[in-house]
């Protein structure tokens, strides 16, 4: 079974998103971009919001509190001011890029402390820290995998959750079970939840604030802003932020490189990759993105020597085969461009798109139904609509002419790229022009 | 007439008993539904009472946060319940005022043997109804009669006898009693349905009713209605023959045609020529009967039948009625004298002036205001018929398409043009009104205006985009929209960056002259709550040029206003951007402040306005244009990630585009494109 990670998308670029989703996305993330307050500050403060957190949890839990209406009244007021006071505290105290956090740091140690009270209950100890094991685990295997757009350092992040997660479980049973026994007392089962989310939730909290890495939050921006090419000059100014704080990370020149590539500035997306090469010689990045911006510009022959110089540095690179495919194509060189689409499945068994380019370049040589069907092992690996339509080619070239125009009505309906769109549109056109000289 | 108040749709049938009972249970289901709907709302407030009375912790939670928007909504349910029908407008008739009208309907009633009426009112509609409401509507409901004023002066005295049998037909049967209760069960589903929806709460239950049920209880009372009034015209052709209630349903169907389409917007019109508004029931008399004369056609009655009965009409359509009464539908004629004439006489005249009274108080002032409006329009259009300039022809042609002169304004438009072929705004309009038109010369005019003047080119785009789509052109249409969409993000980041200051931007030494610098220190100097102030210039990304901005510091609360005092002072440019930082933006203020080797913003020289003392710091400023170079942590190369270029490609492995310009049937659903990218979109994200 393959898992697939709901959040990849981002990292592809062939992913079209629409202007007004693009812009609500960046007013949405923009204001918790940028940290530099107090990072001492805000980590006390998200520990003890955890540790309130964790407090007021474990006391839901406990029989205490129902003892009498002074009491329960209480339990509401504190649950009042600490639910519905956190967002302002928090902006007041130490600004709104904190209060997101604040909010996961809240919602996280309620689990966590819940938990370890609920696990706590158990007469048997090894049940009670069995399941603290166990539910401390999974709980922080689901945060851990939930890295926050701050934190570049996924790993780091991941790690500390999974060894923190049953630690503080496993205390704070430890607790209820040695010191705190009154199991009917407020105060004791307040103590076992704040031990709980406290141990949890202050070394998480450091640790977001020490991994805090500010140009990491402007590359996602930036290129959660290259999904539309309309926002391309908006991306170039988010990376300038991003490289003037990681002035030696050959990605960030290879994506503005791509941003300004969009924007038609192919001279300064030049310099861009030659920094990038300069800065990681290894890699076959920069060639062959070079290439793919004289793909653009129609210039094949230029794009065919970038590629192949970076074919040549990273034979093993699927990406690169996929691309020159393309140019090759684009030469009337289908033999050869077929070559390389089947060279980049050999290198990658799921590369949709080399499957698709493979669709299109099979419907282009005349193998309409092998055609359809790269189309449809495309499509079924990643809903590419452009596999939808090239489908909807080869169809059409098979007379199959109902299905053809459902291909492309299906791409349509998938929200495509202006460049896409077109050419769904002109191809259902051709399709009803087709048909309309057949009846005439 | 499809109308939908009670007194228009009288809906039981009580001869058609089996119908009849459907109905009823049908309404009782209604009740039912309605019952477990209210019950869902209370239920889940007890349940949340319950939770606090009860000291459940977990639900007297959800009770803080959650039990007052419920309650509310259990309010809003349950006051959709309760609600007073409307009364029939108009003039009541005392029995001393029309004893000619009064007779005739006693004589009618007394001829029917239908129960008493308690009322006869004088409206404005060119129509008639009975209603029987009050507040025990269903046991001892006030009978009224309402007679539409345009009646009385088209109608012949025997046409309006049969419209009277006809509504005291329904009377008899107490068709408007139930109908009423028909009406506000259809009307309490309606008003749950928008106030649910108005608050985004519809319940599954509800959703599930308002797609089931309530279409079928419309259908149904429709029915009815329809079955009713074919029993009234019945009785109303035994009273006074087949053939004048065929004449009188006729003459009802054309009158009522000619006073919405001819006379009403007469009327209207003539707030261009009349200061105080007129009175058009004092004019009816006259006018709508000649009116009547002259429009009463054979080409305007075909037009009449040719309608169907659908299926939620109230009412069967013209046809419909006719040959149930088996009469061949005829020219009704316009008498010399009517049924108001010989019924009310006199009485008609003060009738007419007391609704004229109340239609003119209750447009009175909107009237002035229109006529005013109208007439400075025209002073301004007489002062720029004499100006040879291309503004004036543009600003003219603008005048005249409000005023609805469209082929006055087209040409003022072409003039504006051919004075200055570089006036876009001119190109625009023209080009926008030649496709109104169906002239294609118009793409060429909205492609010329883009040329000229770049701003106006989302609007261009759009309406190019329109023009291809009613023409069945989804290529170009799709381009043209592409365009424009590219077009307004770019205006939107654009405006955005001009009033905002945010870390990316590129900030450079302002250029402010010493003496102007001076006096802004000055400015800035009486205000007390300002601490510290930074100025800069910013170079714009989004488009060319660069701004003034000035970032301030405020203690104190209320710093709101502070902004526009600034501005107000007119010590800057009046495109600078002013912004007085708030605990959201520390990041800016720290730039100022800790780091001071990568700041941004410069302090104005000399401007020490309070015991921080900003002229101390040496701020260094980076040399425009170039990005700040050095950064506080290295971070290793990440070779692991997915290369980006590869996306481009792939985005732009093709196929030959075609143009080609073809009918094509088929309408591409541009919103659900959009919308099914939004969902891919988020359910990804999430």
């Amino acid at each position: 079974v393959r898992i697939k990670d709901p959040t990849a998308w981002v990292e592809d670029l062939n992913v079209y998103v629409d202007d007004e989703e693009v812009a609500e996305t960046e007013a949405l993330l923009k204001p918790d971009l940028i940290y530099s307050g107090s990072k001492l500050a805000a980590a006390l403060w998200l520990s003890l919001v955890g540790t309130s957190a964790g407090a007021f949890a474990a006391v839901t839990f406990c029989p205490g509190i129902r003892q009498s209406v002074t009491v329960f009244a209480i339990y509401l007021m504190v649950a009042l001011l600490l639910l519905g006071g956190l967002r302002p505290a928090t902006r007041f105290l130490v600004g709104r890029p904190v209060v997101w956090p604040a909010g996961t740091t809240f919602f996280w140690s309620v689990l966590i402390a819940c938990c370890a009270v609920l696990s706590a209950g158990f007469a048997s100890a090894w049940l009670a820290y069995g399941l603290s094991v166990g539910g401390g685990f999974f709980i922080a295997m689901v945060h851990g995998s939930l890295t926050p757009t701050s934190v570049k350092r996924e790993n780091e992040w991941m790690m500390s959750a999974l060894a923190l997660g049953p630690l503080a479980c496993v205390l704070a049973t430890w607790a209820s079970r040695n010191i705190f026994s009154d199991a009917g007392a407020i105060s004791a089962a307040a103590a076992v939840g704040a031990i709980a989310a406290g141990v949890y939730s202050a070394p998480m909290s450091a640790l977001l604030f020490y991994l805090w890495d500010e140009g990491h939050g402007f590359r996602h921006m930036a290129v959660l802003l290259l999904h539309n090419d309309n926002f391309a000059p908006k991306a170039v100014g988010y990376l300038d932020a991003a490289i003037a704080r990681a002035p030696a990370d050959p990605d960030l020149y290879n994506l503005r490189a791509i941003a300004r590539a969009k924007m038609g500035d192919l001279d300064l997306a030049d310099a861009d990759w030659r920094r990038a090469e300069e800065l990681a010689p290894e890699s076959a990045e920069p060639l062959m993105n070079r290439g793919v911006s004289h793909l653009e510009k129609g210039d094949l022959n230029k794009a065919v020597l970038a590629l192949e110089a970076a074919m040549a540095r990273d034979p093993g690179n699927a990406t690169v085969h996929c691309n020159l495919g393309v140019a090759l194509e684009r030469r009337g060189e289908l033999d050869r461009a077929i070559d390389h689409y089947d060279r980049a499945i050999a290198l990658r068994d799921d590369y949709a798109n080399a499957y698709a380019n493979r669709g299109y370049a099979r419907f282009r040589r005349g193998d309409y139904e092998e055609a359809v069907a790269d189309c449809e092992r495309a499509f079924e690996l990643d809903q590419l609509p452009s596999a939808l339509i090239n489908r909807g080619h080869a169809l059409k070239a098979l007379d199959r002419h109902q299905a053809a125009a459902e291909s492309y009505d299906a791409a349509i309906d998938m929200g495509l790229s202006p460049a896409l769109h077109a050419e769904a549109l002109s191809a259902l056109e051709g399709l009803s022009e087709t048909r309309a000289a057949r009846v005439g | 007439v499809t109308n939908t108040s009670p007194s228009l749709a009288p809906a039981l049938i009580p001869g058609s008993t089996s119908s009849t009972r459907g109905l009823l249970l049908l309404v009782i289901e209604g009740y039912v539904y309605y019952l477990a709907t209210i019950l869902l709302f209370v239920g889940s407030v007890g349940f949340l009472a319950w939770g606090v009375l009860a000291r459940q912790p977990l639900v007297a939670l959800i009770a803080l946060f959650a039990g007052l928007p419920t309650l509310a909504l259990t309010g809003a349910v349950l006051r959709c319940l309760f609600f007073r029908l409307p009364q029939p407008q108009g003039v009541r008739l005392m029995a001393h005022d029309a004893p000619g009208l009064q007779a005739l309907v006693e004589e009618v009633r007394e001829s029917l043997r239908s129960p008493q009426i308690h009322g006869i009112t004088v409206g404005t509609a060119f129509n008639a109804s009975a209603s029987q409401a009050g507040r025990f509507a269903l046991f001892r409901p006030r009978n009224t009669l309402s007679i539409g004023y345009p009646l009385l002066v088209v109608l012949t005295p025997e046409q309006l006898r049969a419209v009277i049998a006809h509504e005291l037909a329904h009377v008899f049967h107490s068709h408007g009693r139930v109908a009423g209760w028909l009406y506000r069960a259809r009307l309490s589903w309606k008003r749950l349905a928008t106030t649910l929806i108005d608050r985004g709460a519809v319940p599954i239950l509800v959703r599930w009713l308002l797609a089931t049920y309530v279409p079928r209880l419309e259908m149904r009372s429709a029915a009815l209605a329809r079955e009713q009034e074919g029993l009234a015209d019945r009785y109303a052709a035994g009273a006074v023959g087949s053939r004048t209630v065929a004449d009188a349903l006729v003459a009802v169907e054309l009158g009522a045609h000619v006073l919405e389409n001819e006379f009403w917007p007469a009327i209207f019109d003539s707030v261009e020529t009349h200061a105080e508004p007129p009175q058009p029931f004092t004019q009816m008399s006259v006018e709508l009967r000649a009116l009547a004369r002259d429009r009463f056609s054979a080409e305007l009655l075909a037009e009449m039948l040719d309608s169907c009965t659908q299926s939620r009409d109230t009412h069967p359509s013209l046809r419909d009625r006719l040959s149930a009464l088996g009469e061949s539908p005829h020219l009704p004629e316009v008498a010399d004298r009517t049924a108001g004439d010989v019924y009310l006489g006199h009485a008609l005249q003060s009738i007419a002036a007391q609704l004229d009274d109340d239609w003119q108080t209750d447009r009175r002032s909107a009237w002035r205001q229109r006529h005013a409006k109208l007439r400075d329009t025209h002073c301004r259009l007489a002062e720029l018929a004499s100006v040879p300039t291309a503004d004036a022809a543009f600003e003219r042609a603008r005048l005249l398409e409000d005023l609805g002169r469209d082929d006055e304004a087209l040409t003022a438009y072409e003039a504006a043009v051919s004075m200055d072929s570089q006036h876009g705004r001119a190109l625009l309009a023209l080009g926008r009104m030649l496709l109104s038109h169906d002239d294609a010369a118009g793409v060429l005019r909205l492609e010329r205006s883009m040329e000229v003047d770049k701003s106006l080119a989302r609007e261009a785009c759009s309406l190019l985009a329109d023009h291809y789509w009613h023409r069945n052109r989804p290529v170009e249409a799709q381009r043209y929209q592409a365009q424009a969409t590219r077009y307004e993000t770019q205006a939107a980041i654009a405006s955005e960056e001009r009033a905002t200051v945010t870390v990316l931007d590129r900030l450079v030494l302002h250029d402010m002259a010493a003496s102007d610098l001076e006096a802004l220190r000055a400015g800035l100097e009486r205000e007390p709550e300002i601490v510290d102030a930074f100025l800069a210039r910013k170079q714009l990304r989004y488009s060319d040029g660069s701004l003034l901005v000035l970032v301030l510091r405020a203690g104190g609360r209320e710093n709101r206003d502070l902004t526009s005092r600034i501005r107000a002072t007119h010590l800057l440019p009046s495109d600078a951007v002013v912004i007085v930082l708030d605990r959201d933006q520390r990041s800016l203020e720290n730039r100022t402040e800790s780091r001071a080797r990568r700041t941004d913003l410069r302090a104005v020289p000399g401007l020490c306005l309070s015991h921080r003392r900003l002229a101390a710091r040496e701020l260094a400023v980076r040399p425009p244009g170039l990005v700040a170079t050095s950064a506080d942590r290295q971070l290793t190369p990440d070779s692991g990630r997915i290369g980006a270029g590869q996306r481009m490609v792939e985005e732009c492995q093709r196929i030959p585009q075609r143009h080609r310009t073809v009918v094509f049937p088929q309408q591409i659903p541009e919103a659900s494109s959009a919308h099914s990218c939004k969902e891919r979109v988020l359910s990804r994200d999430s």
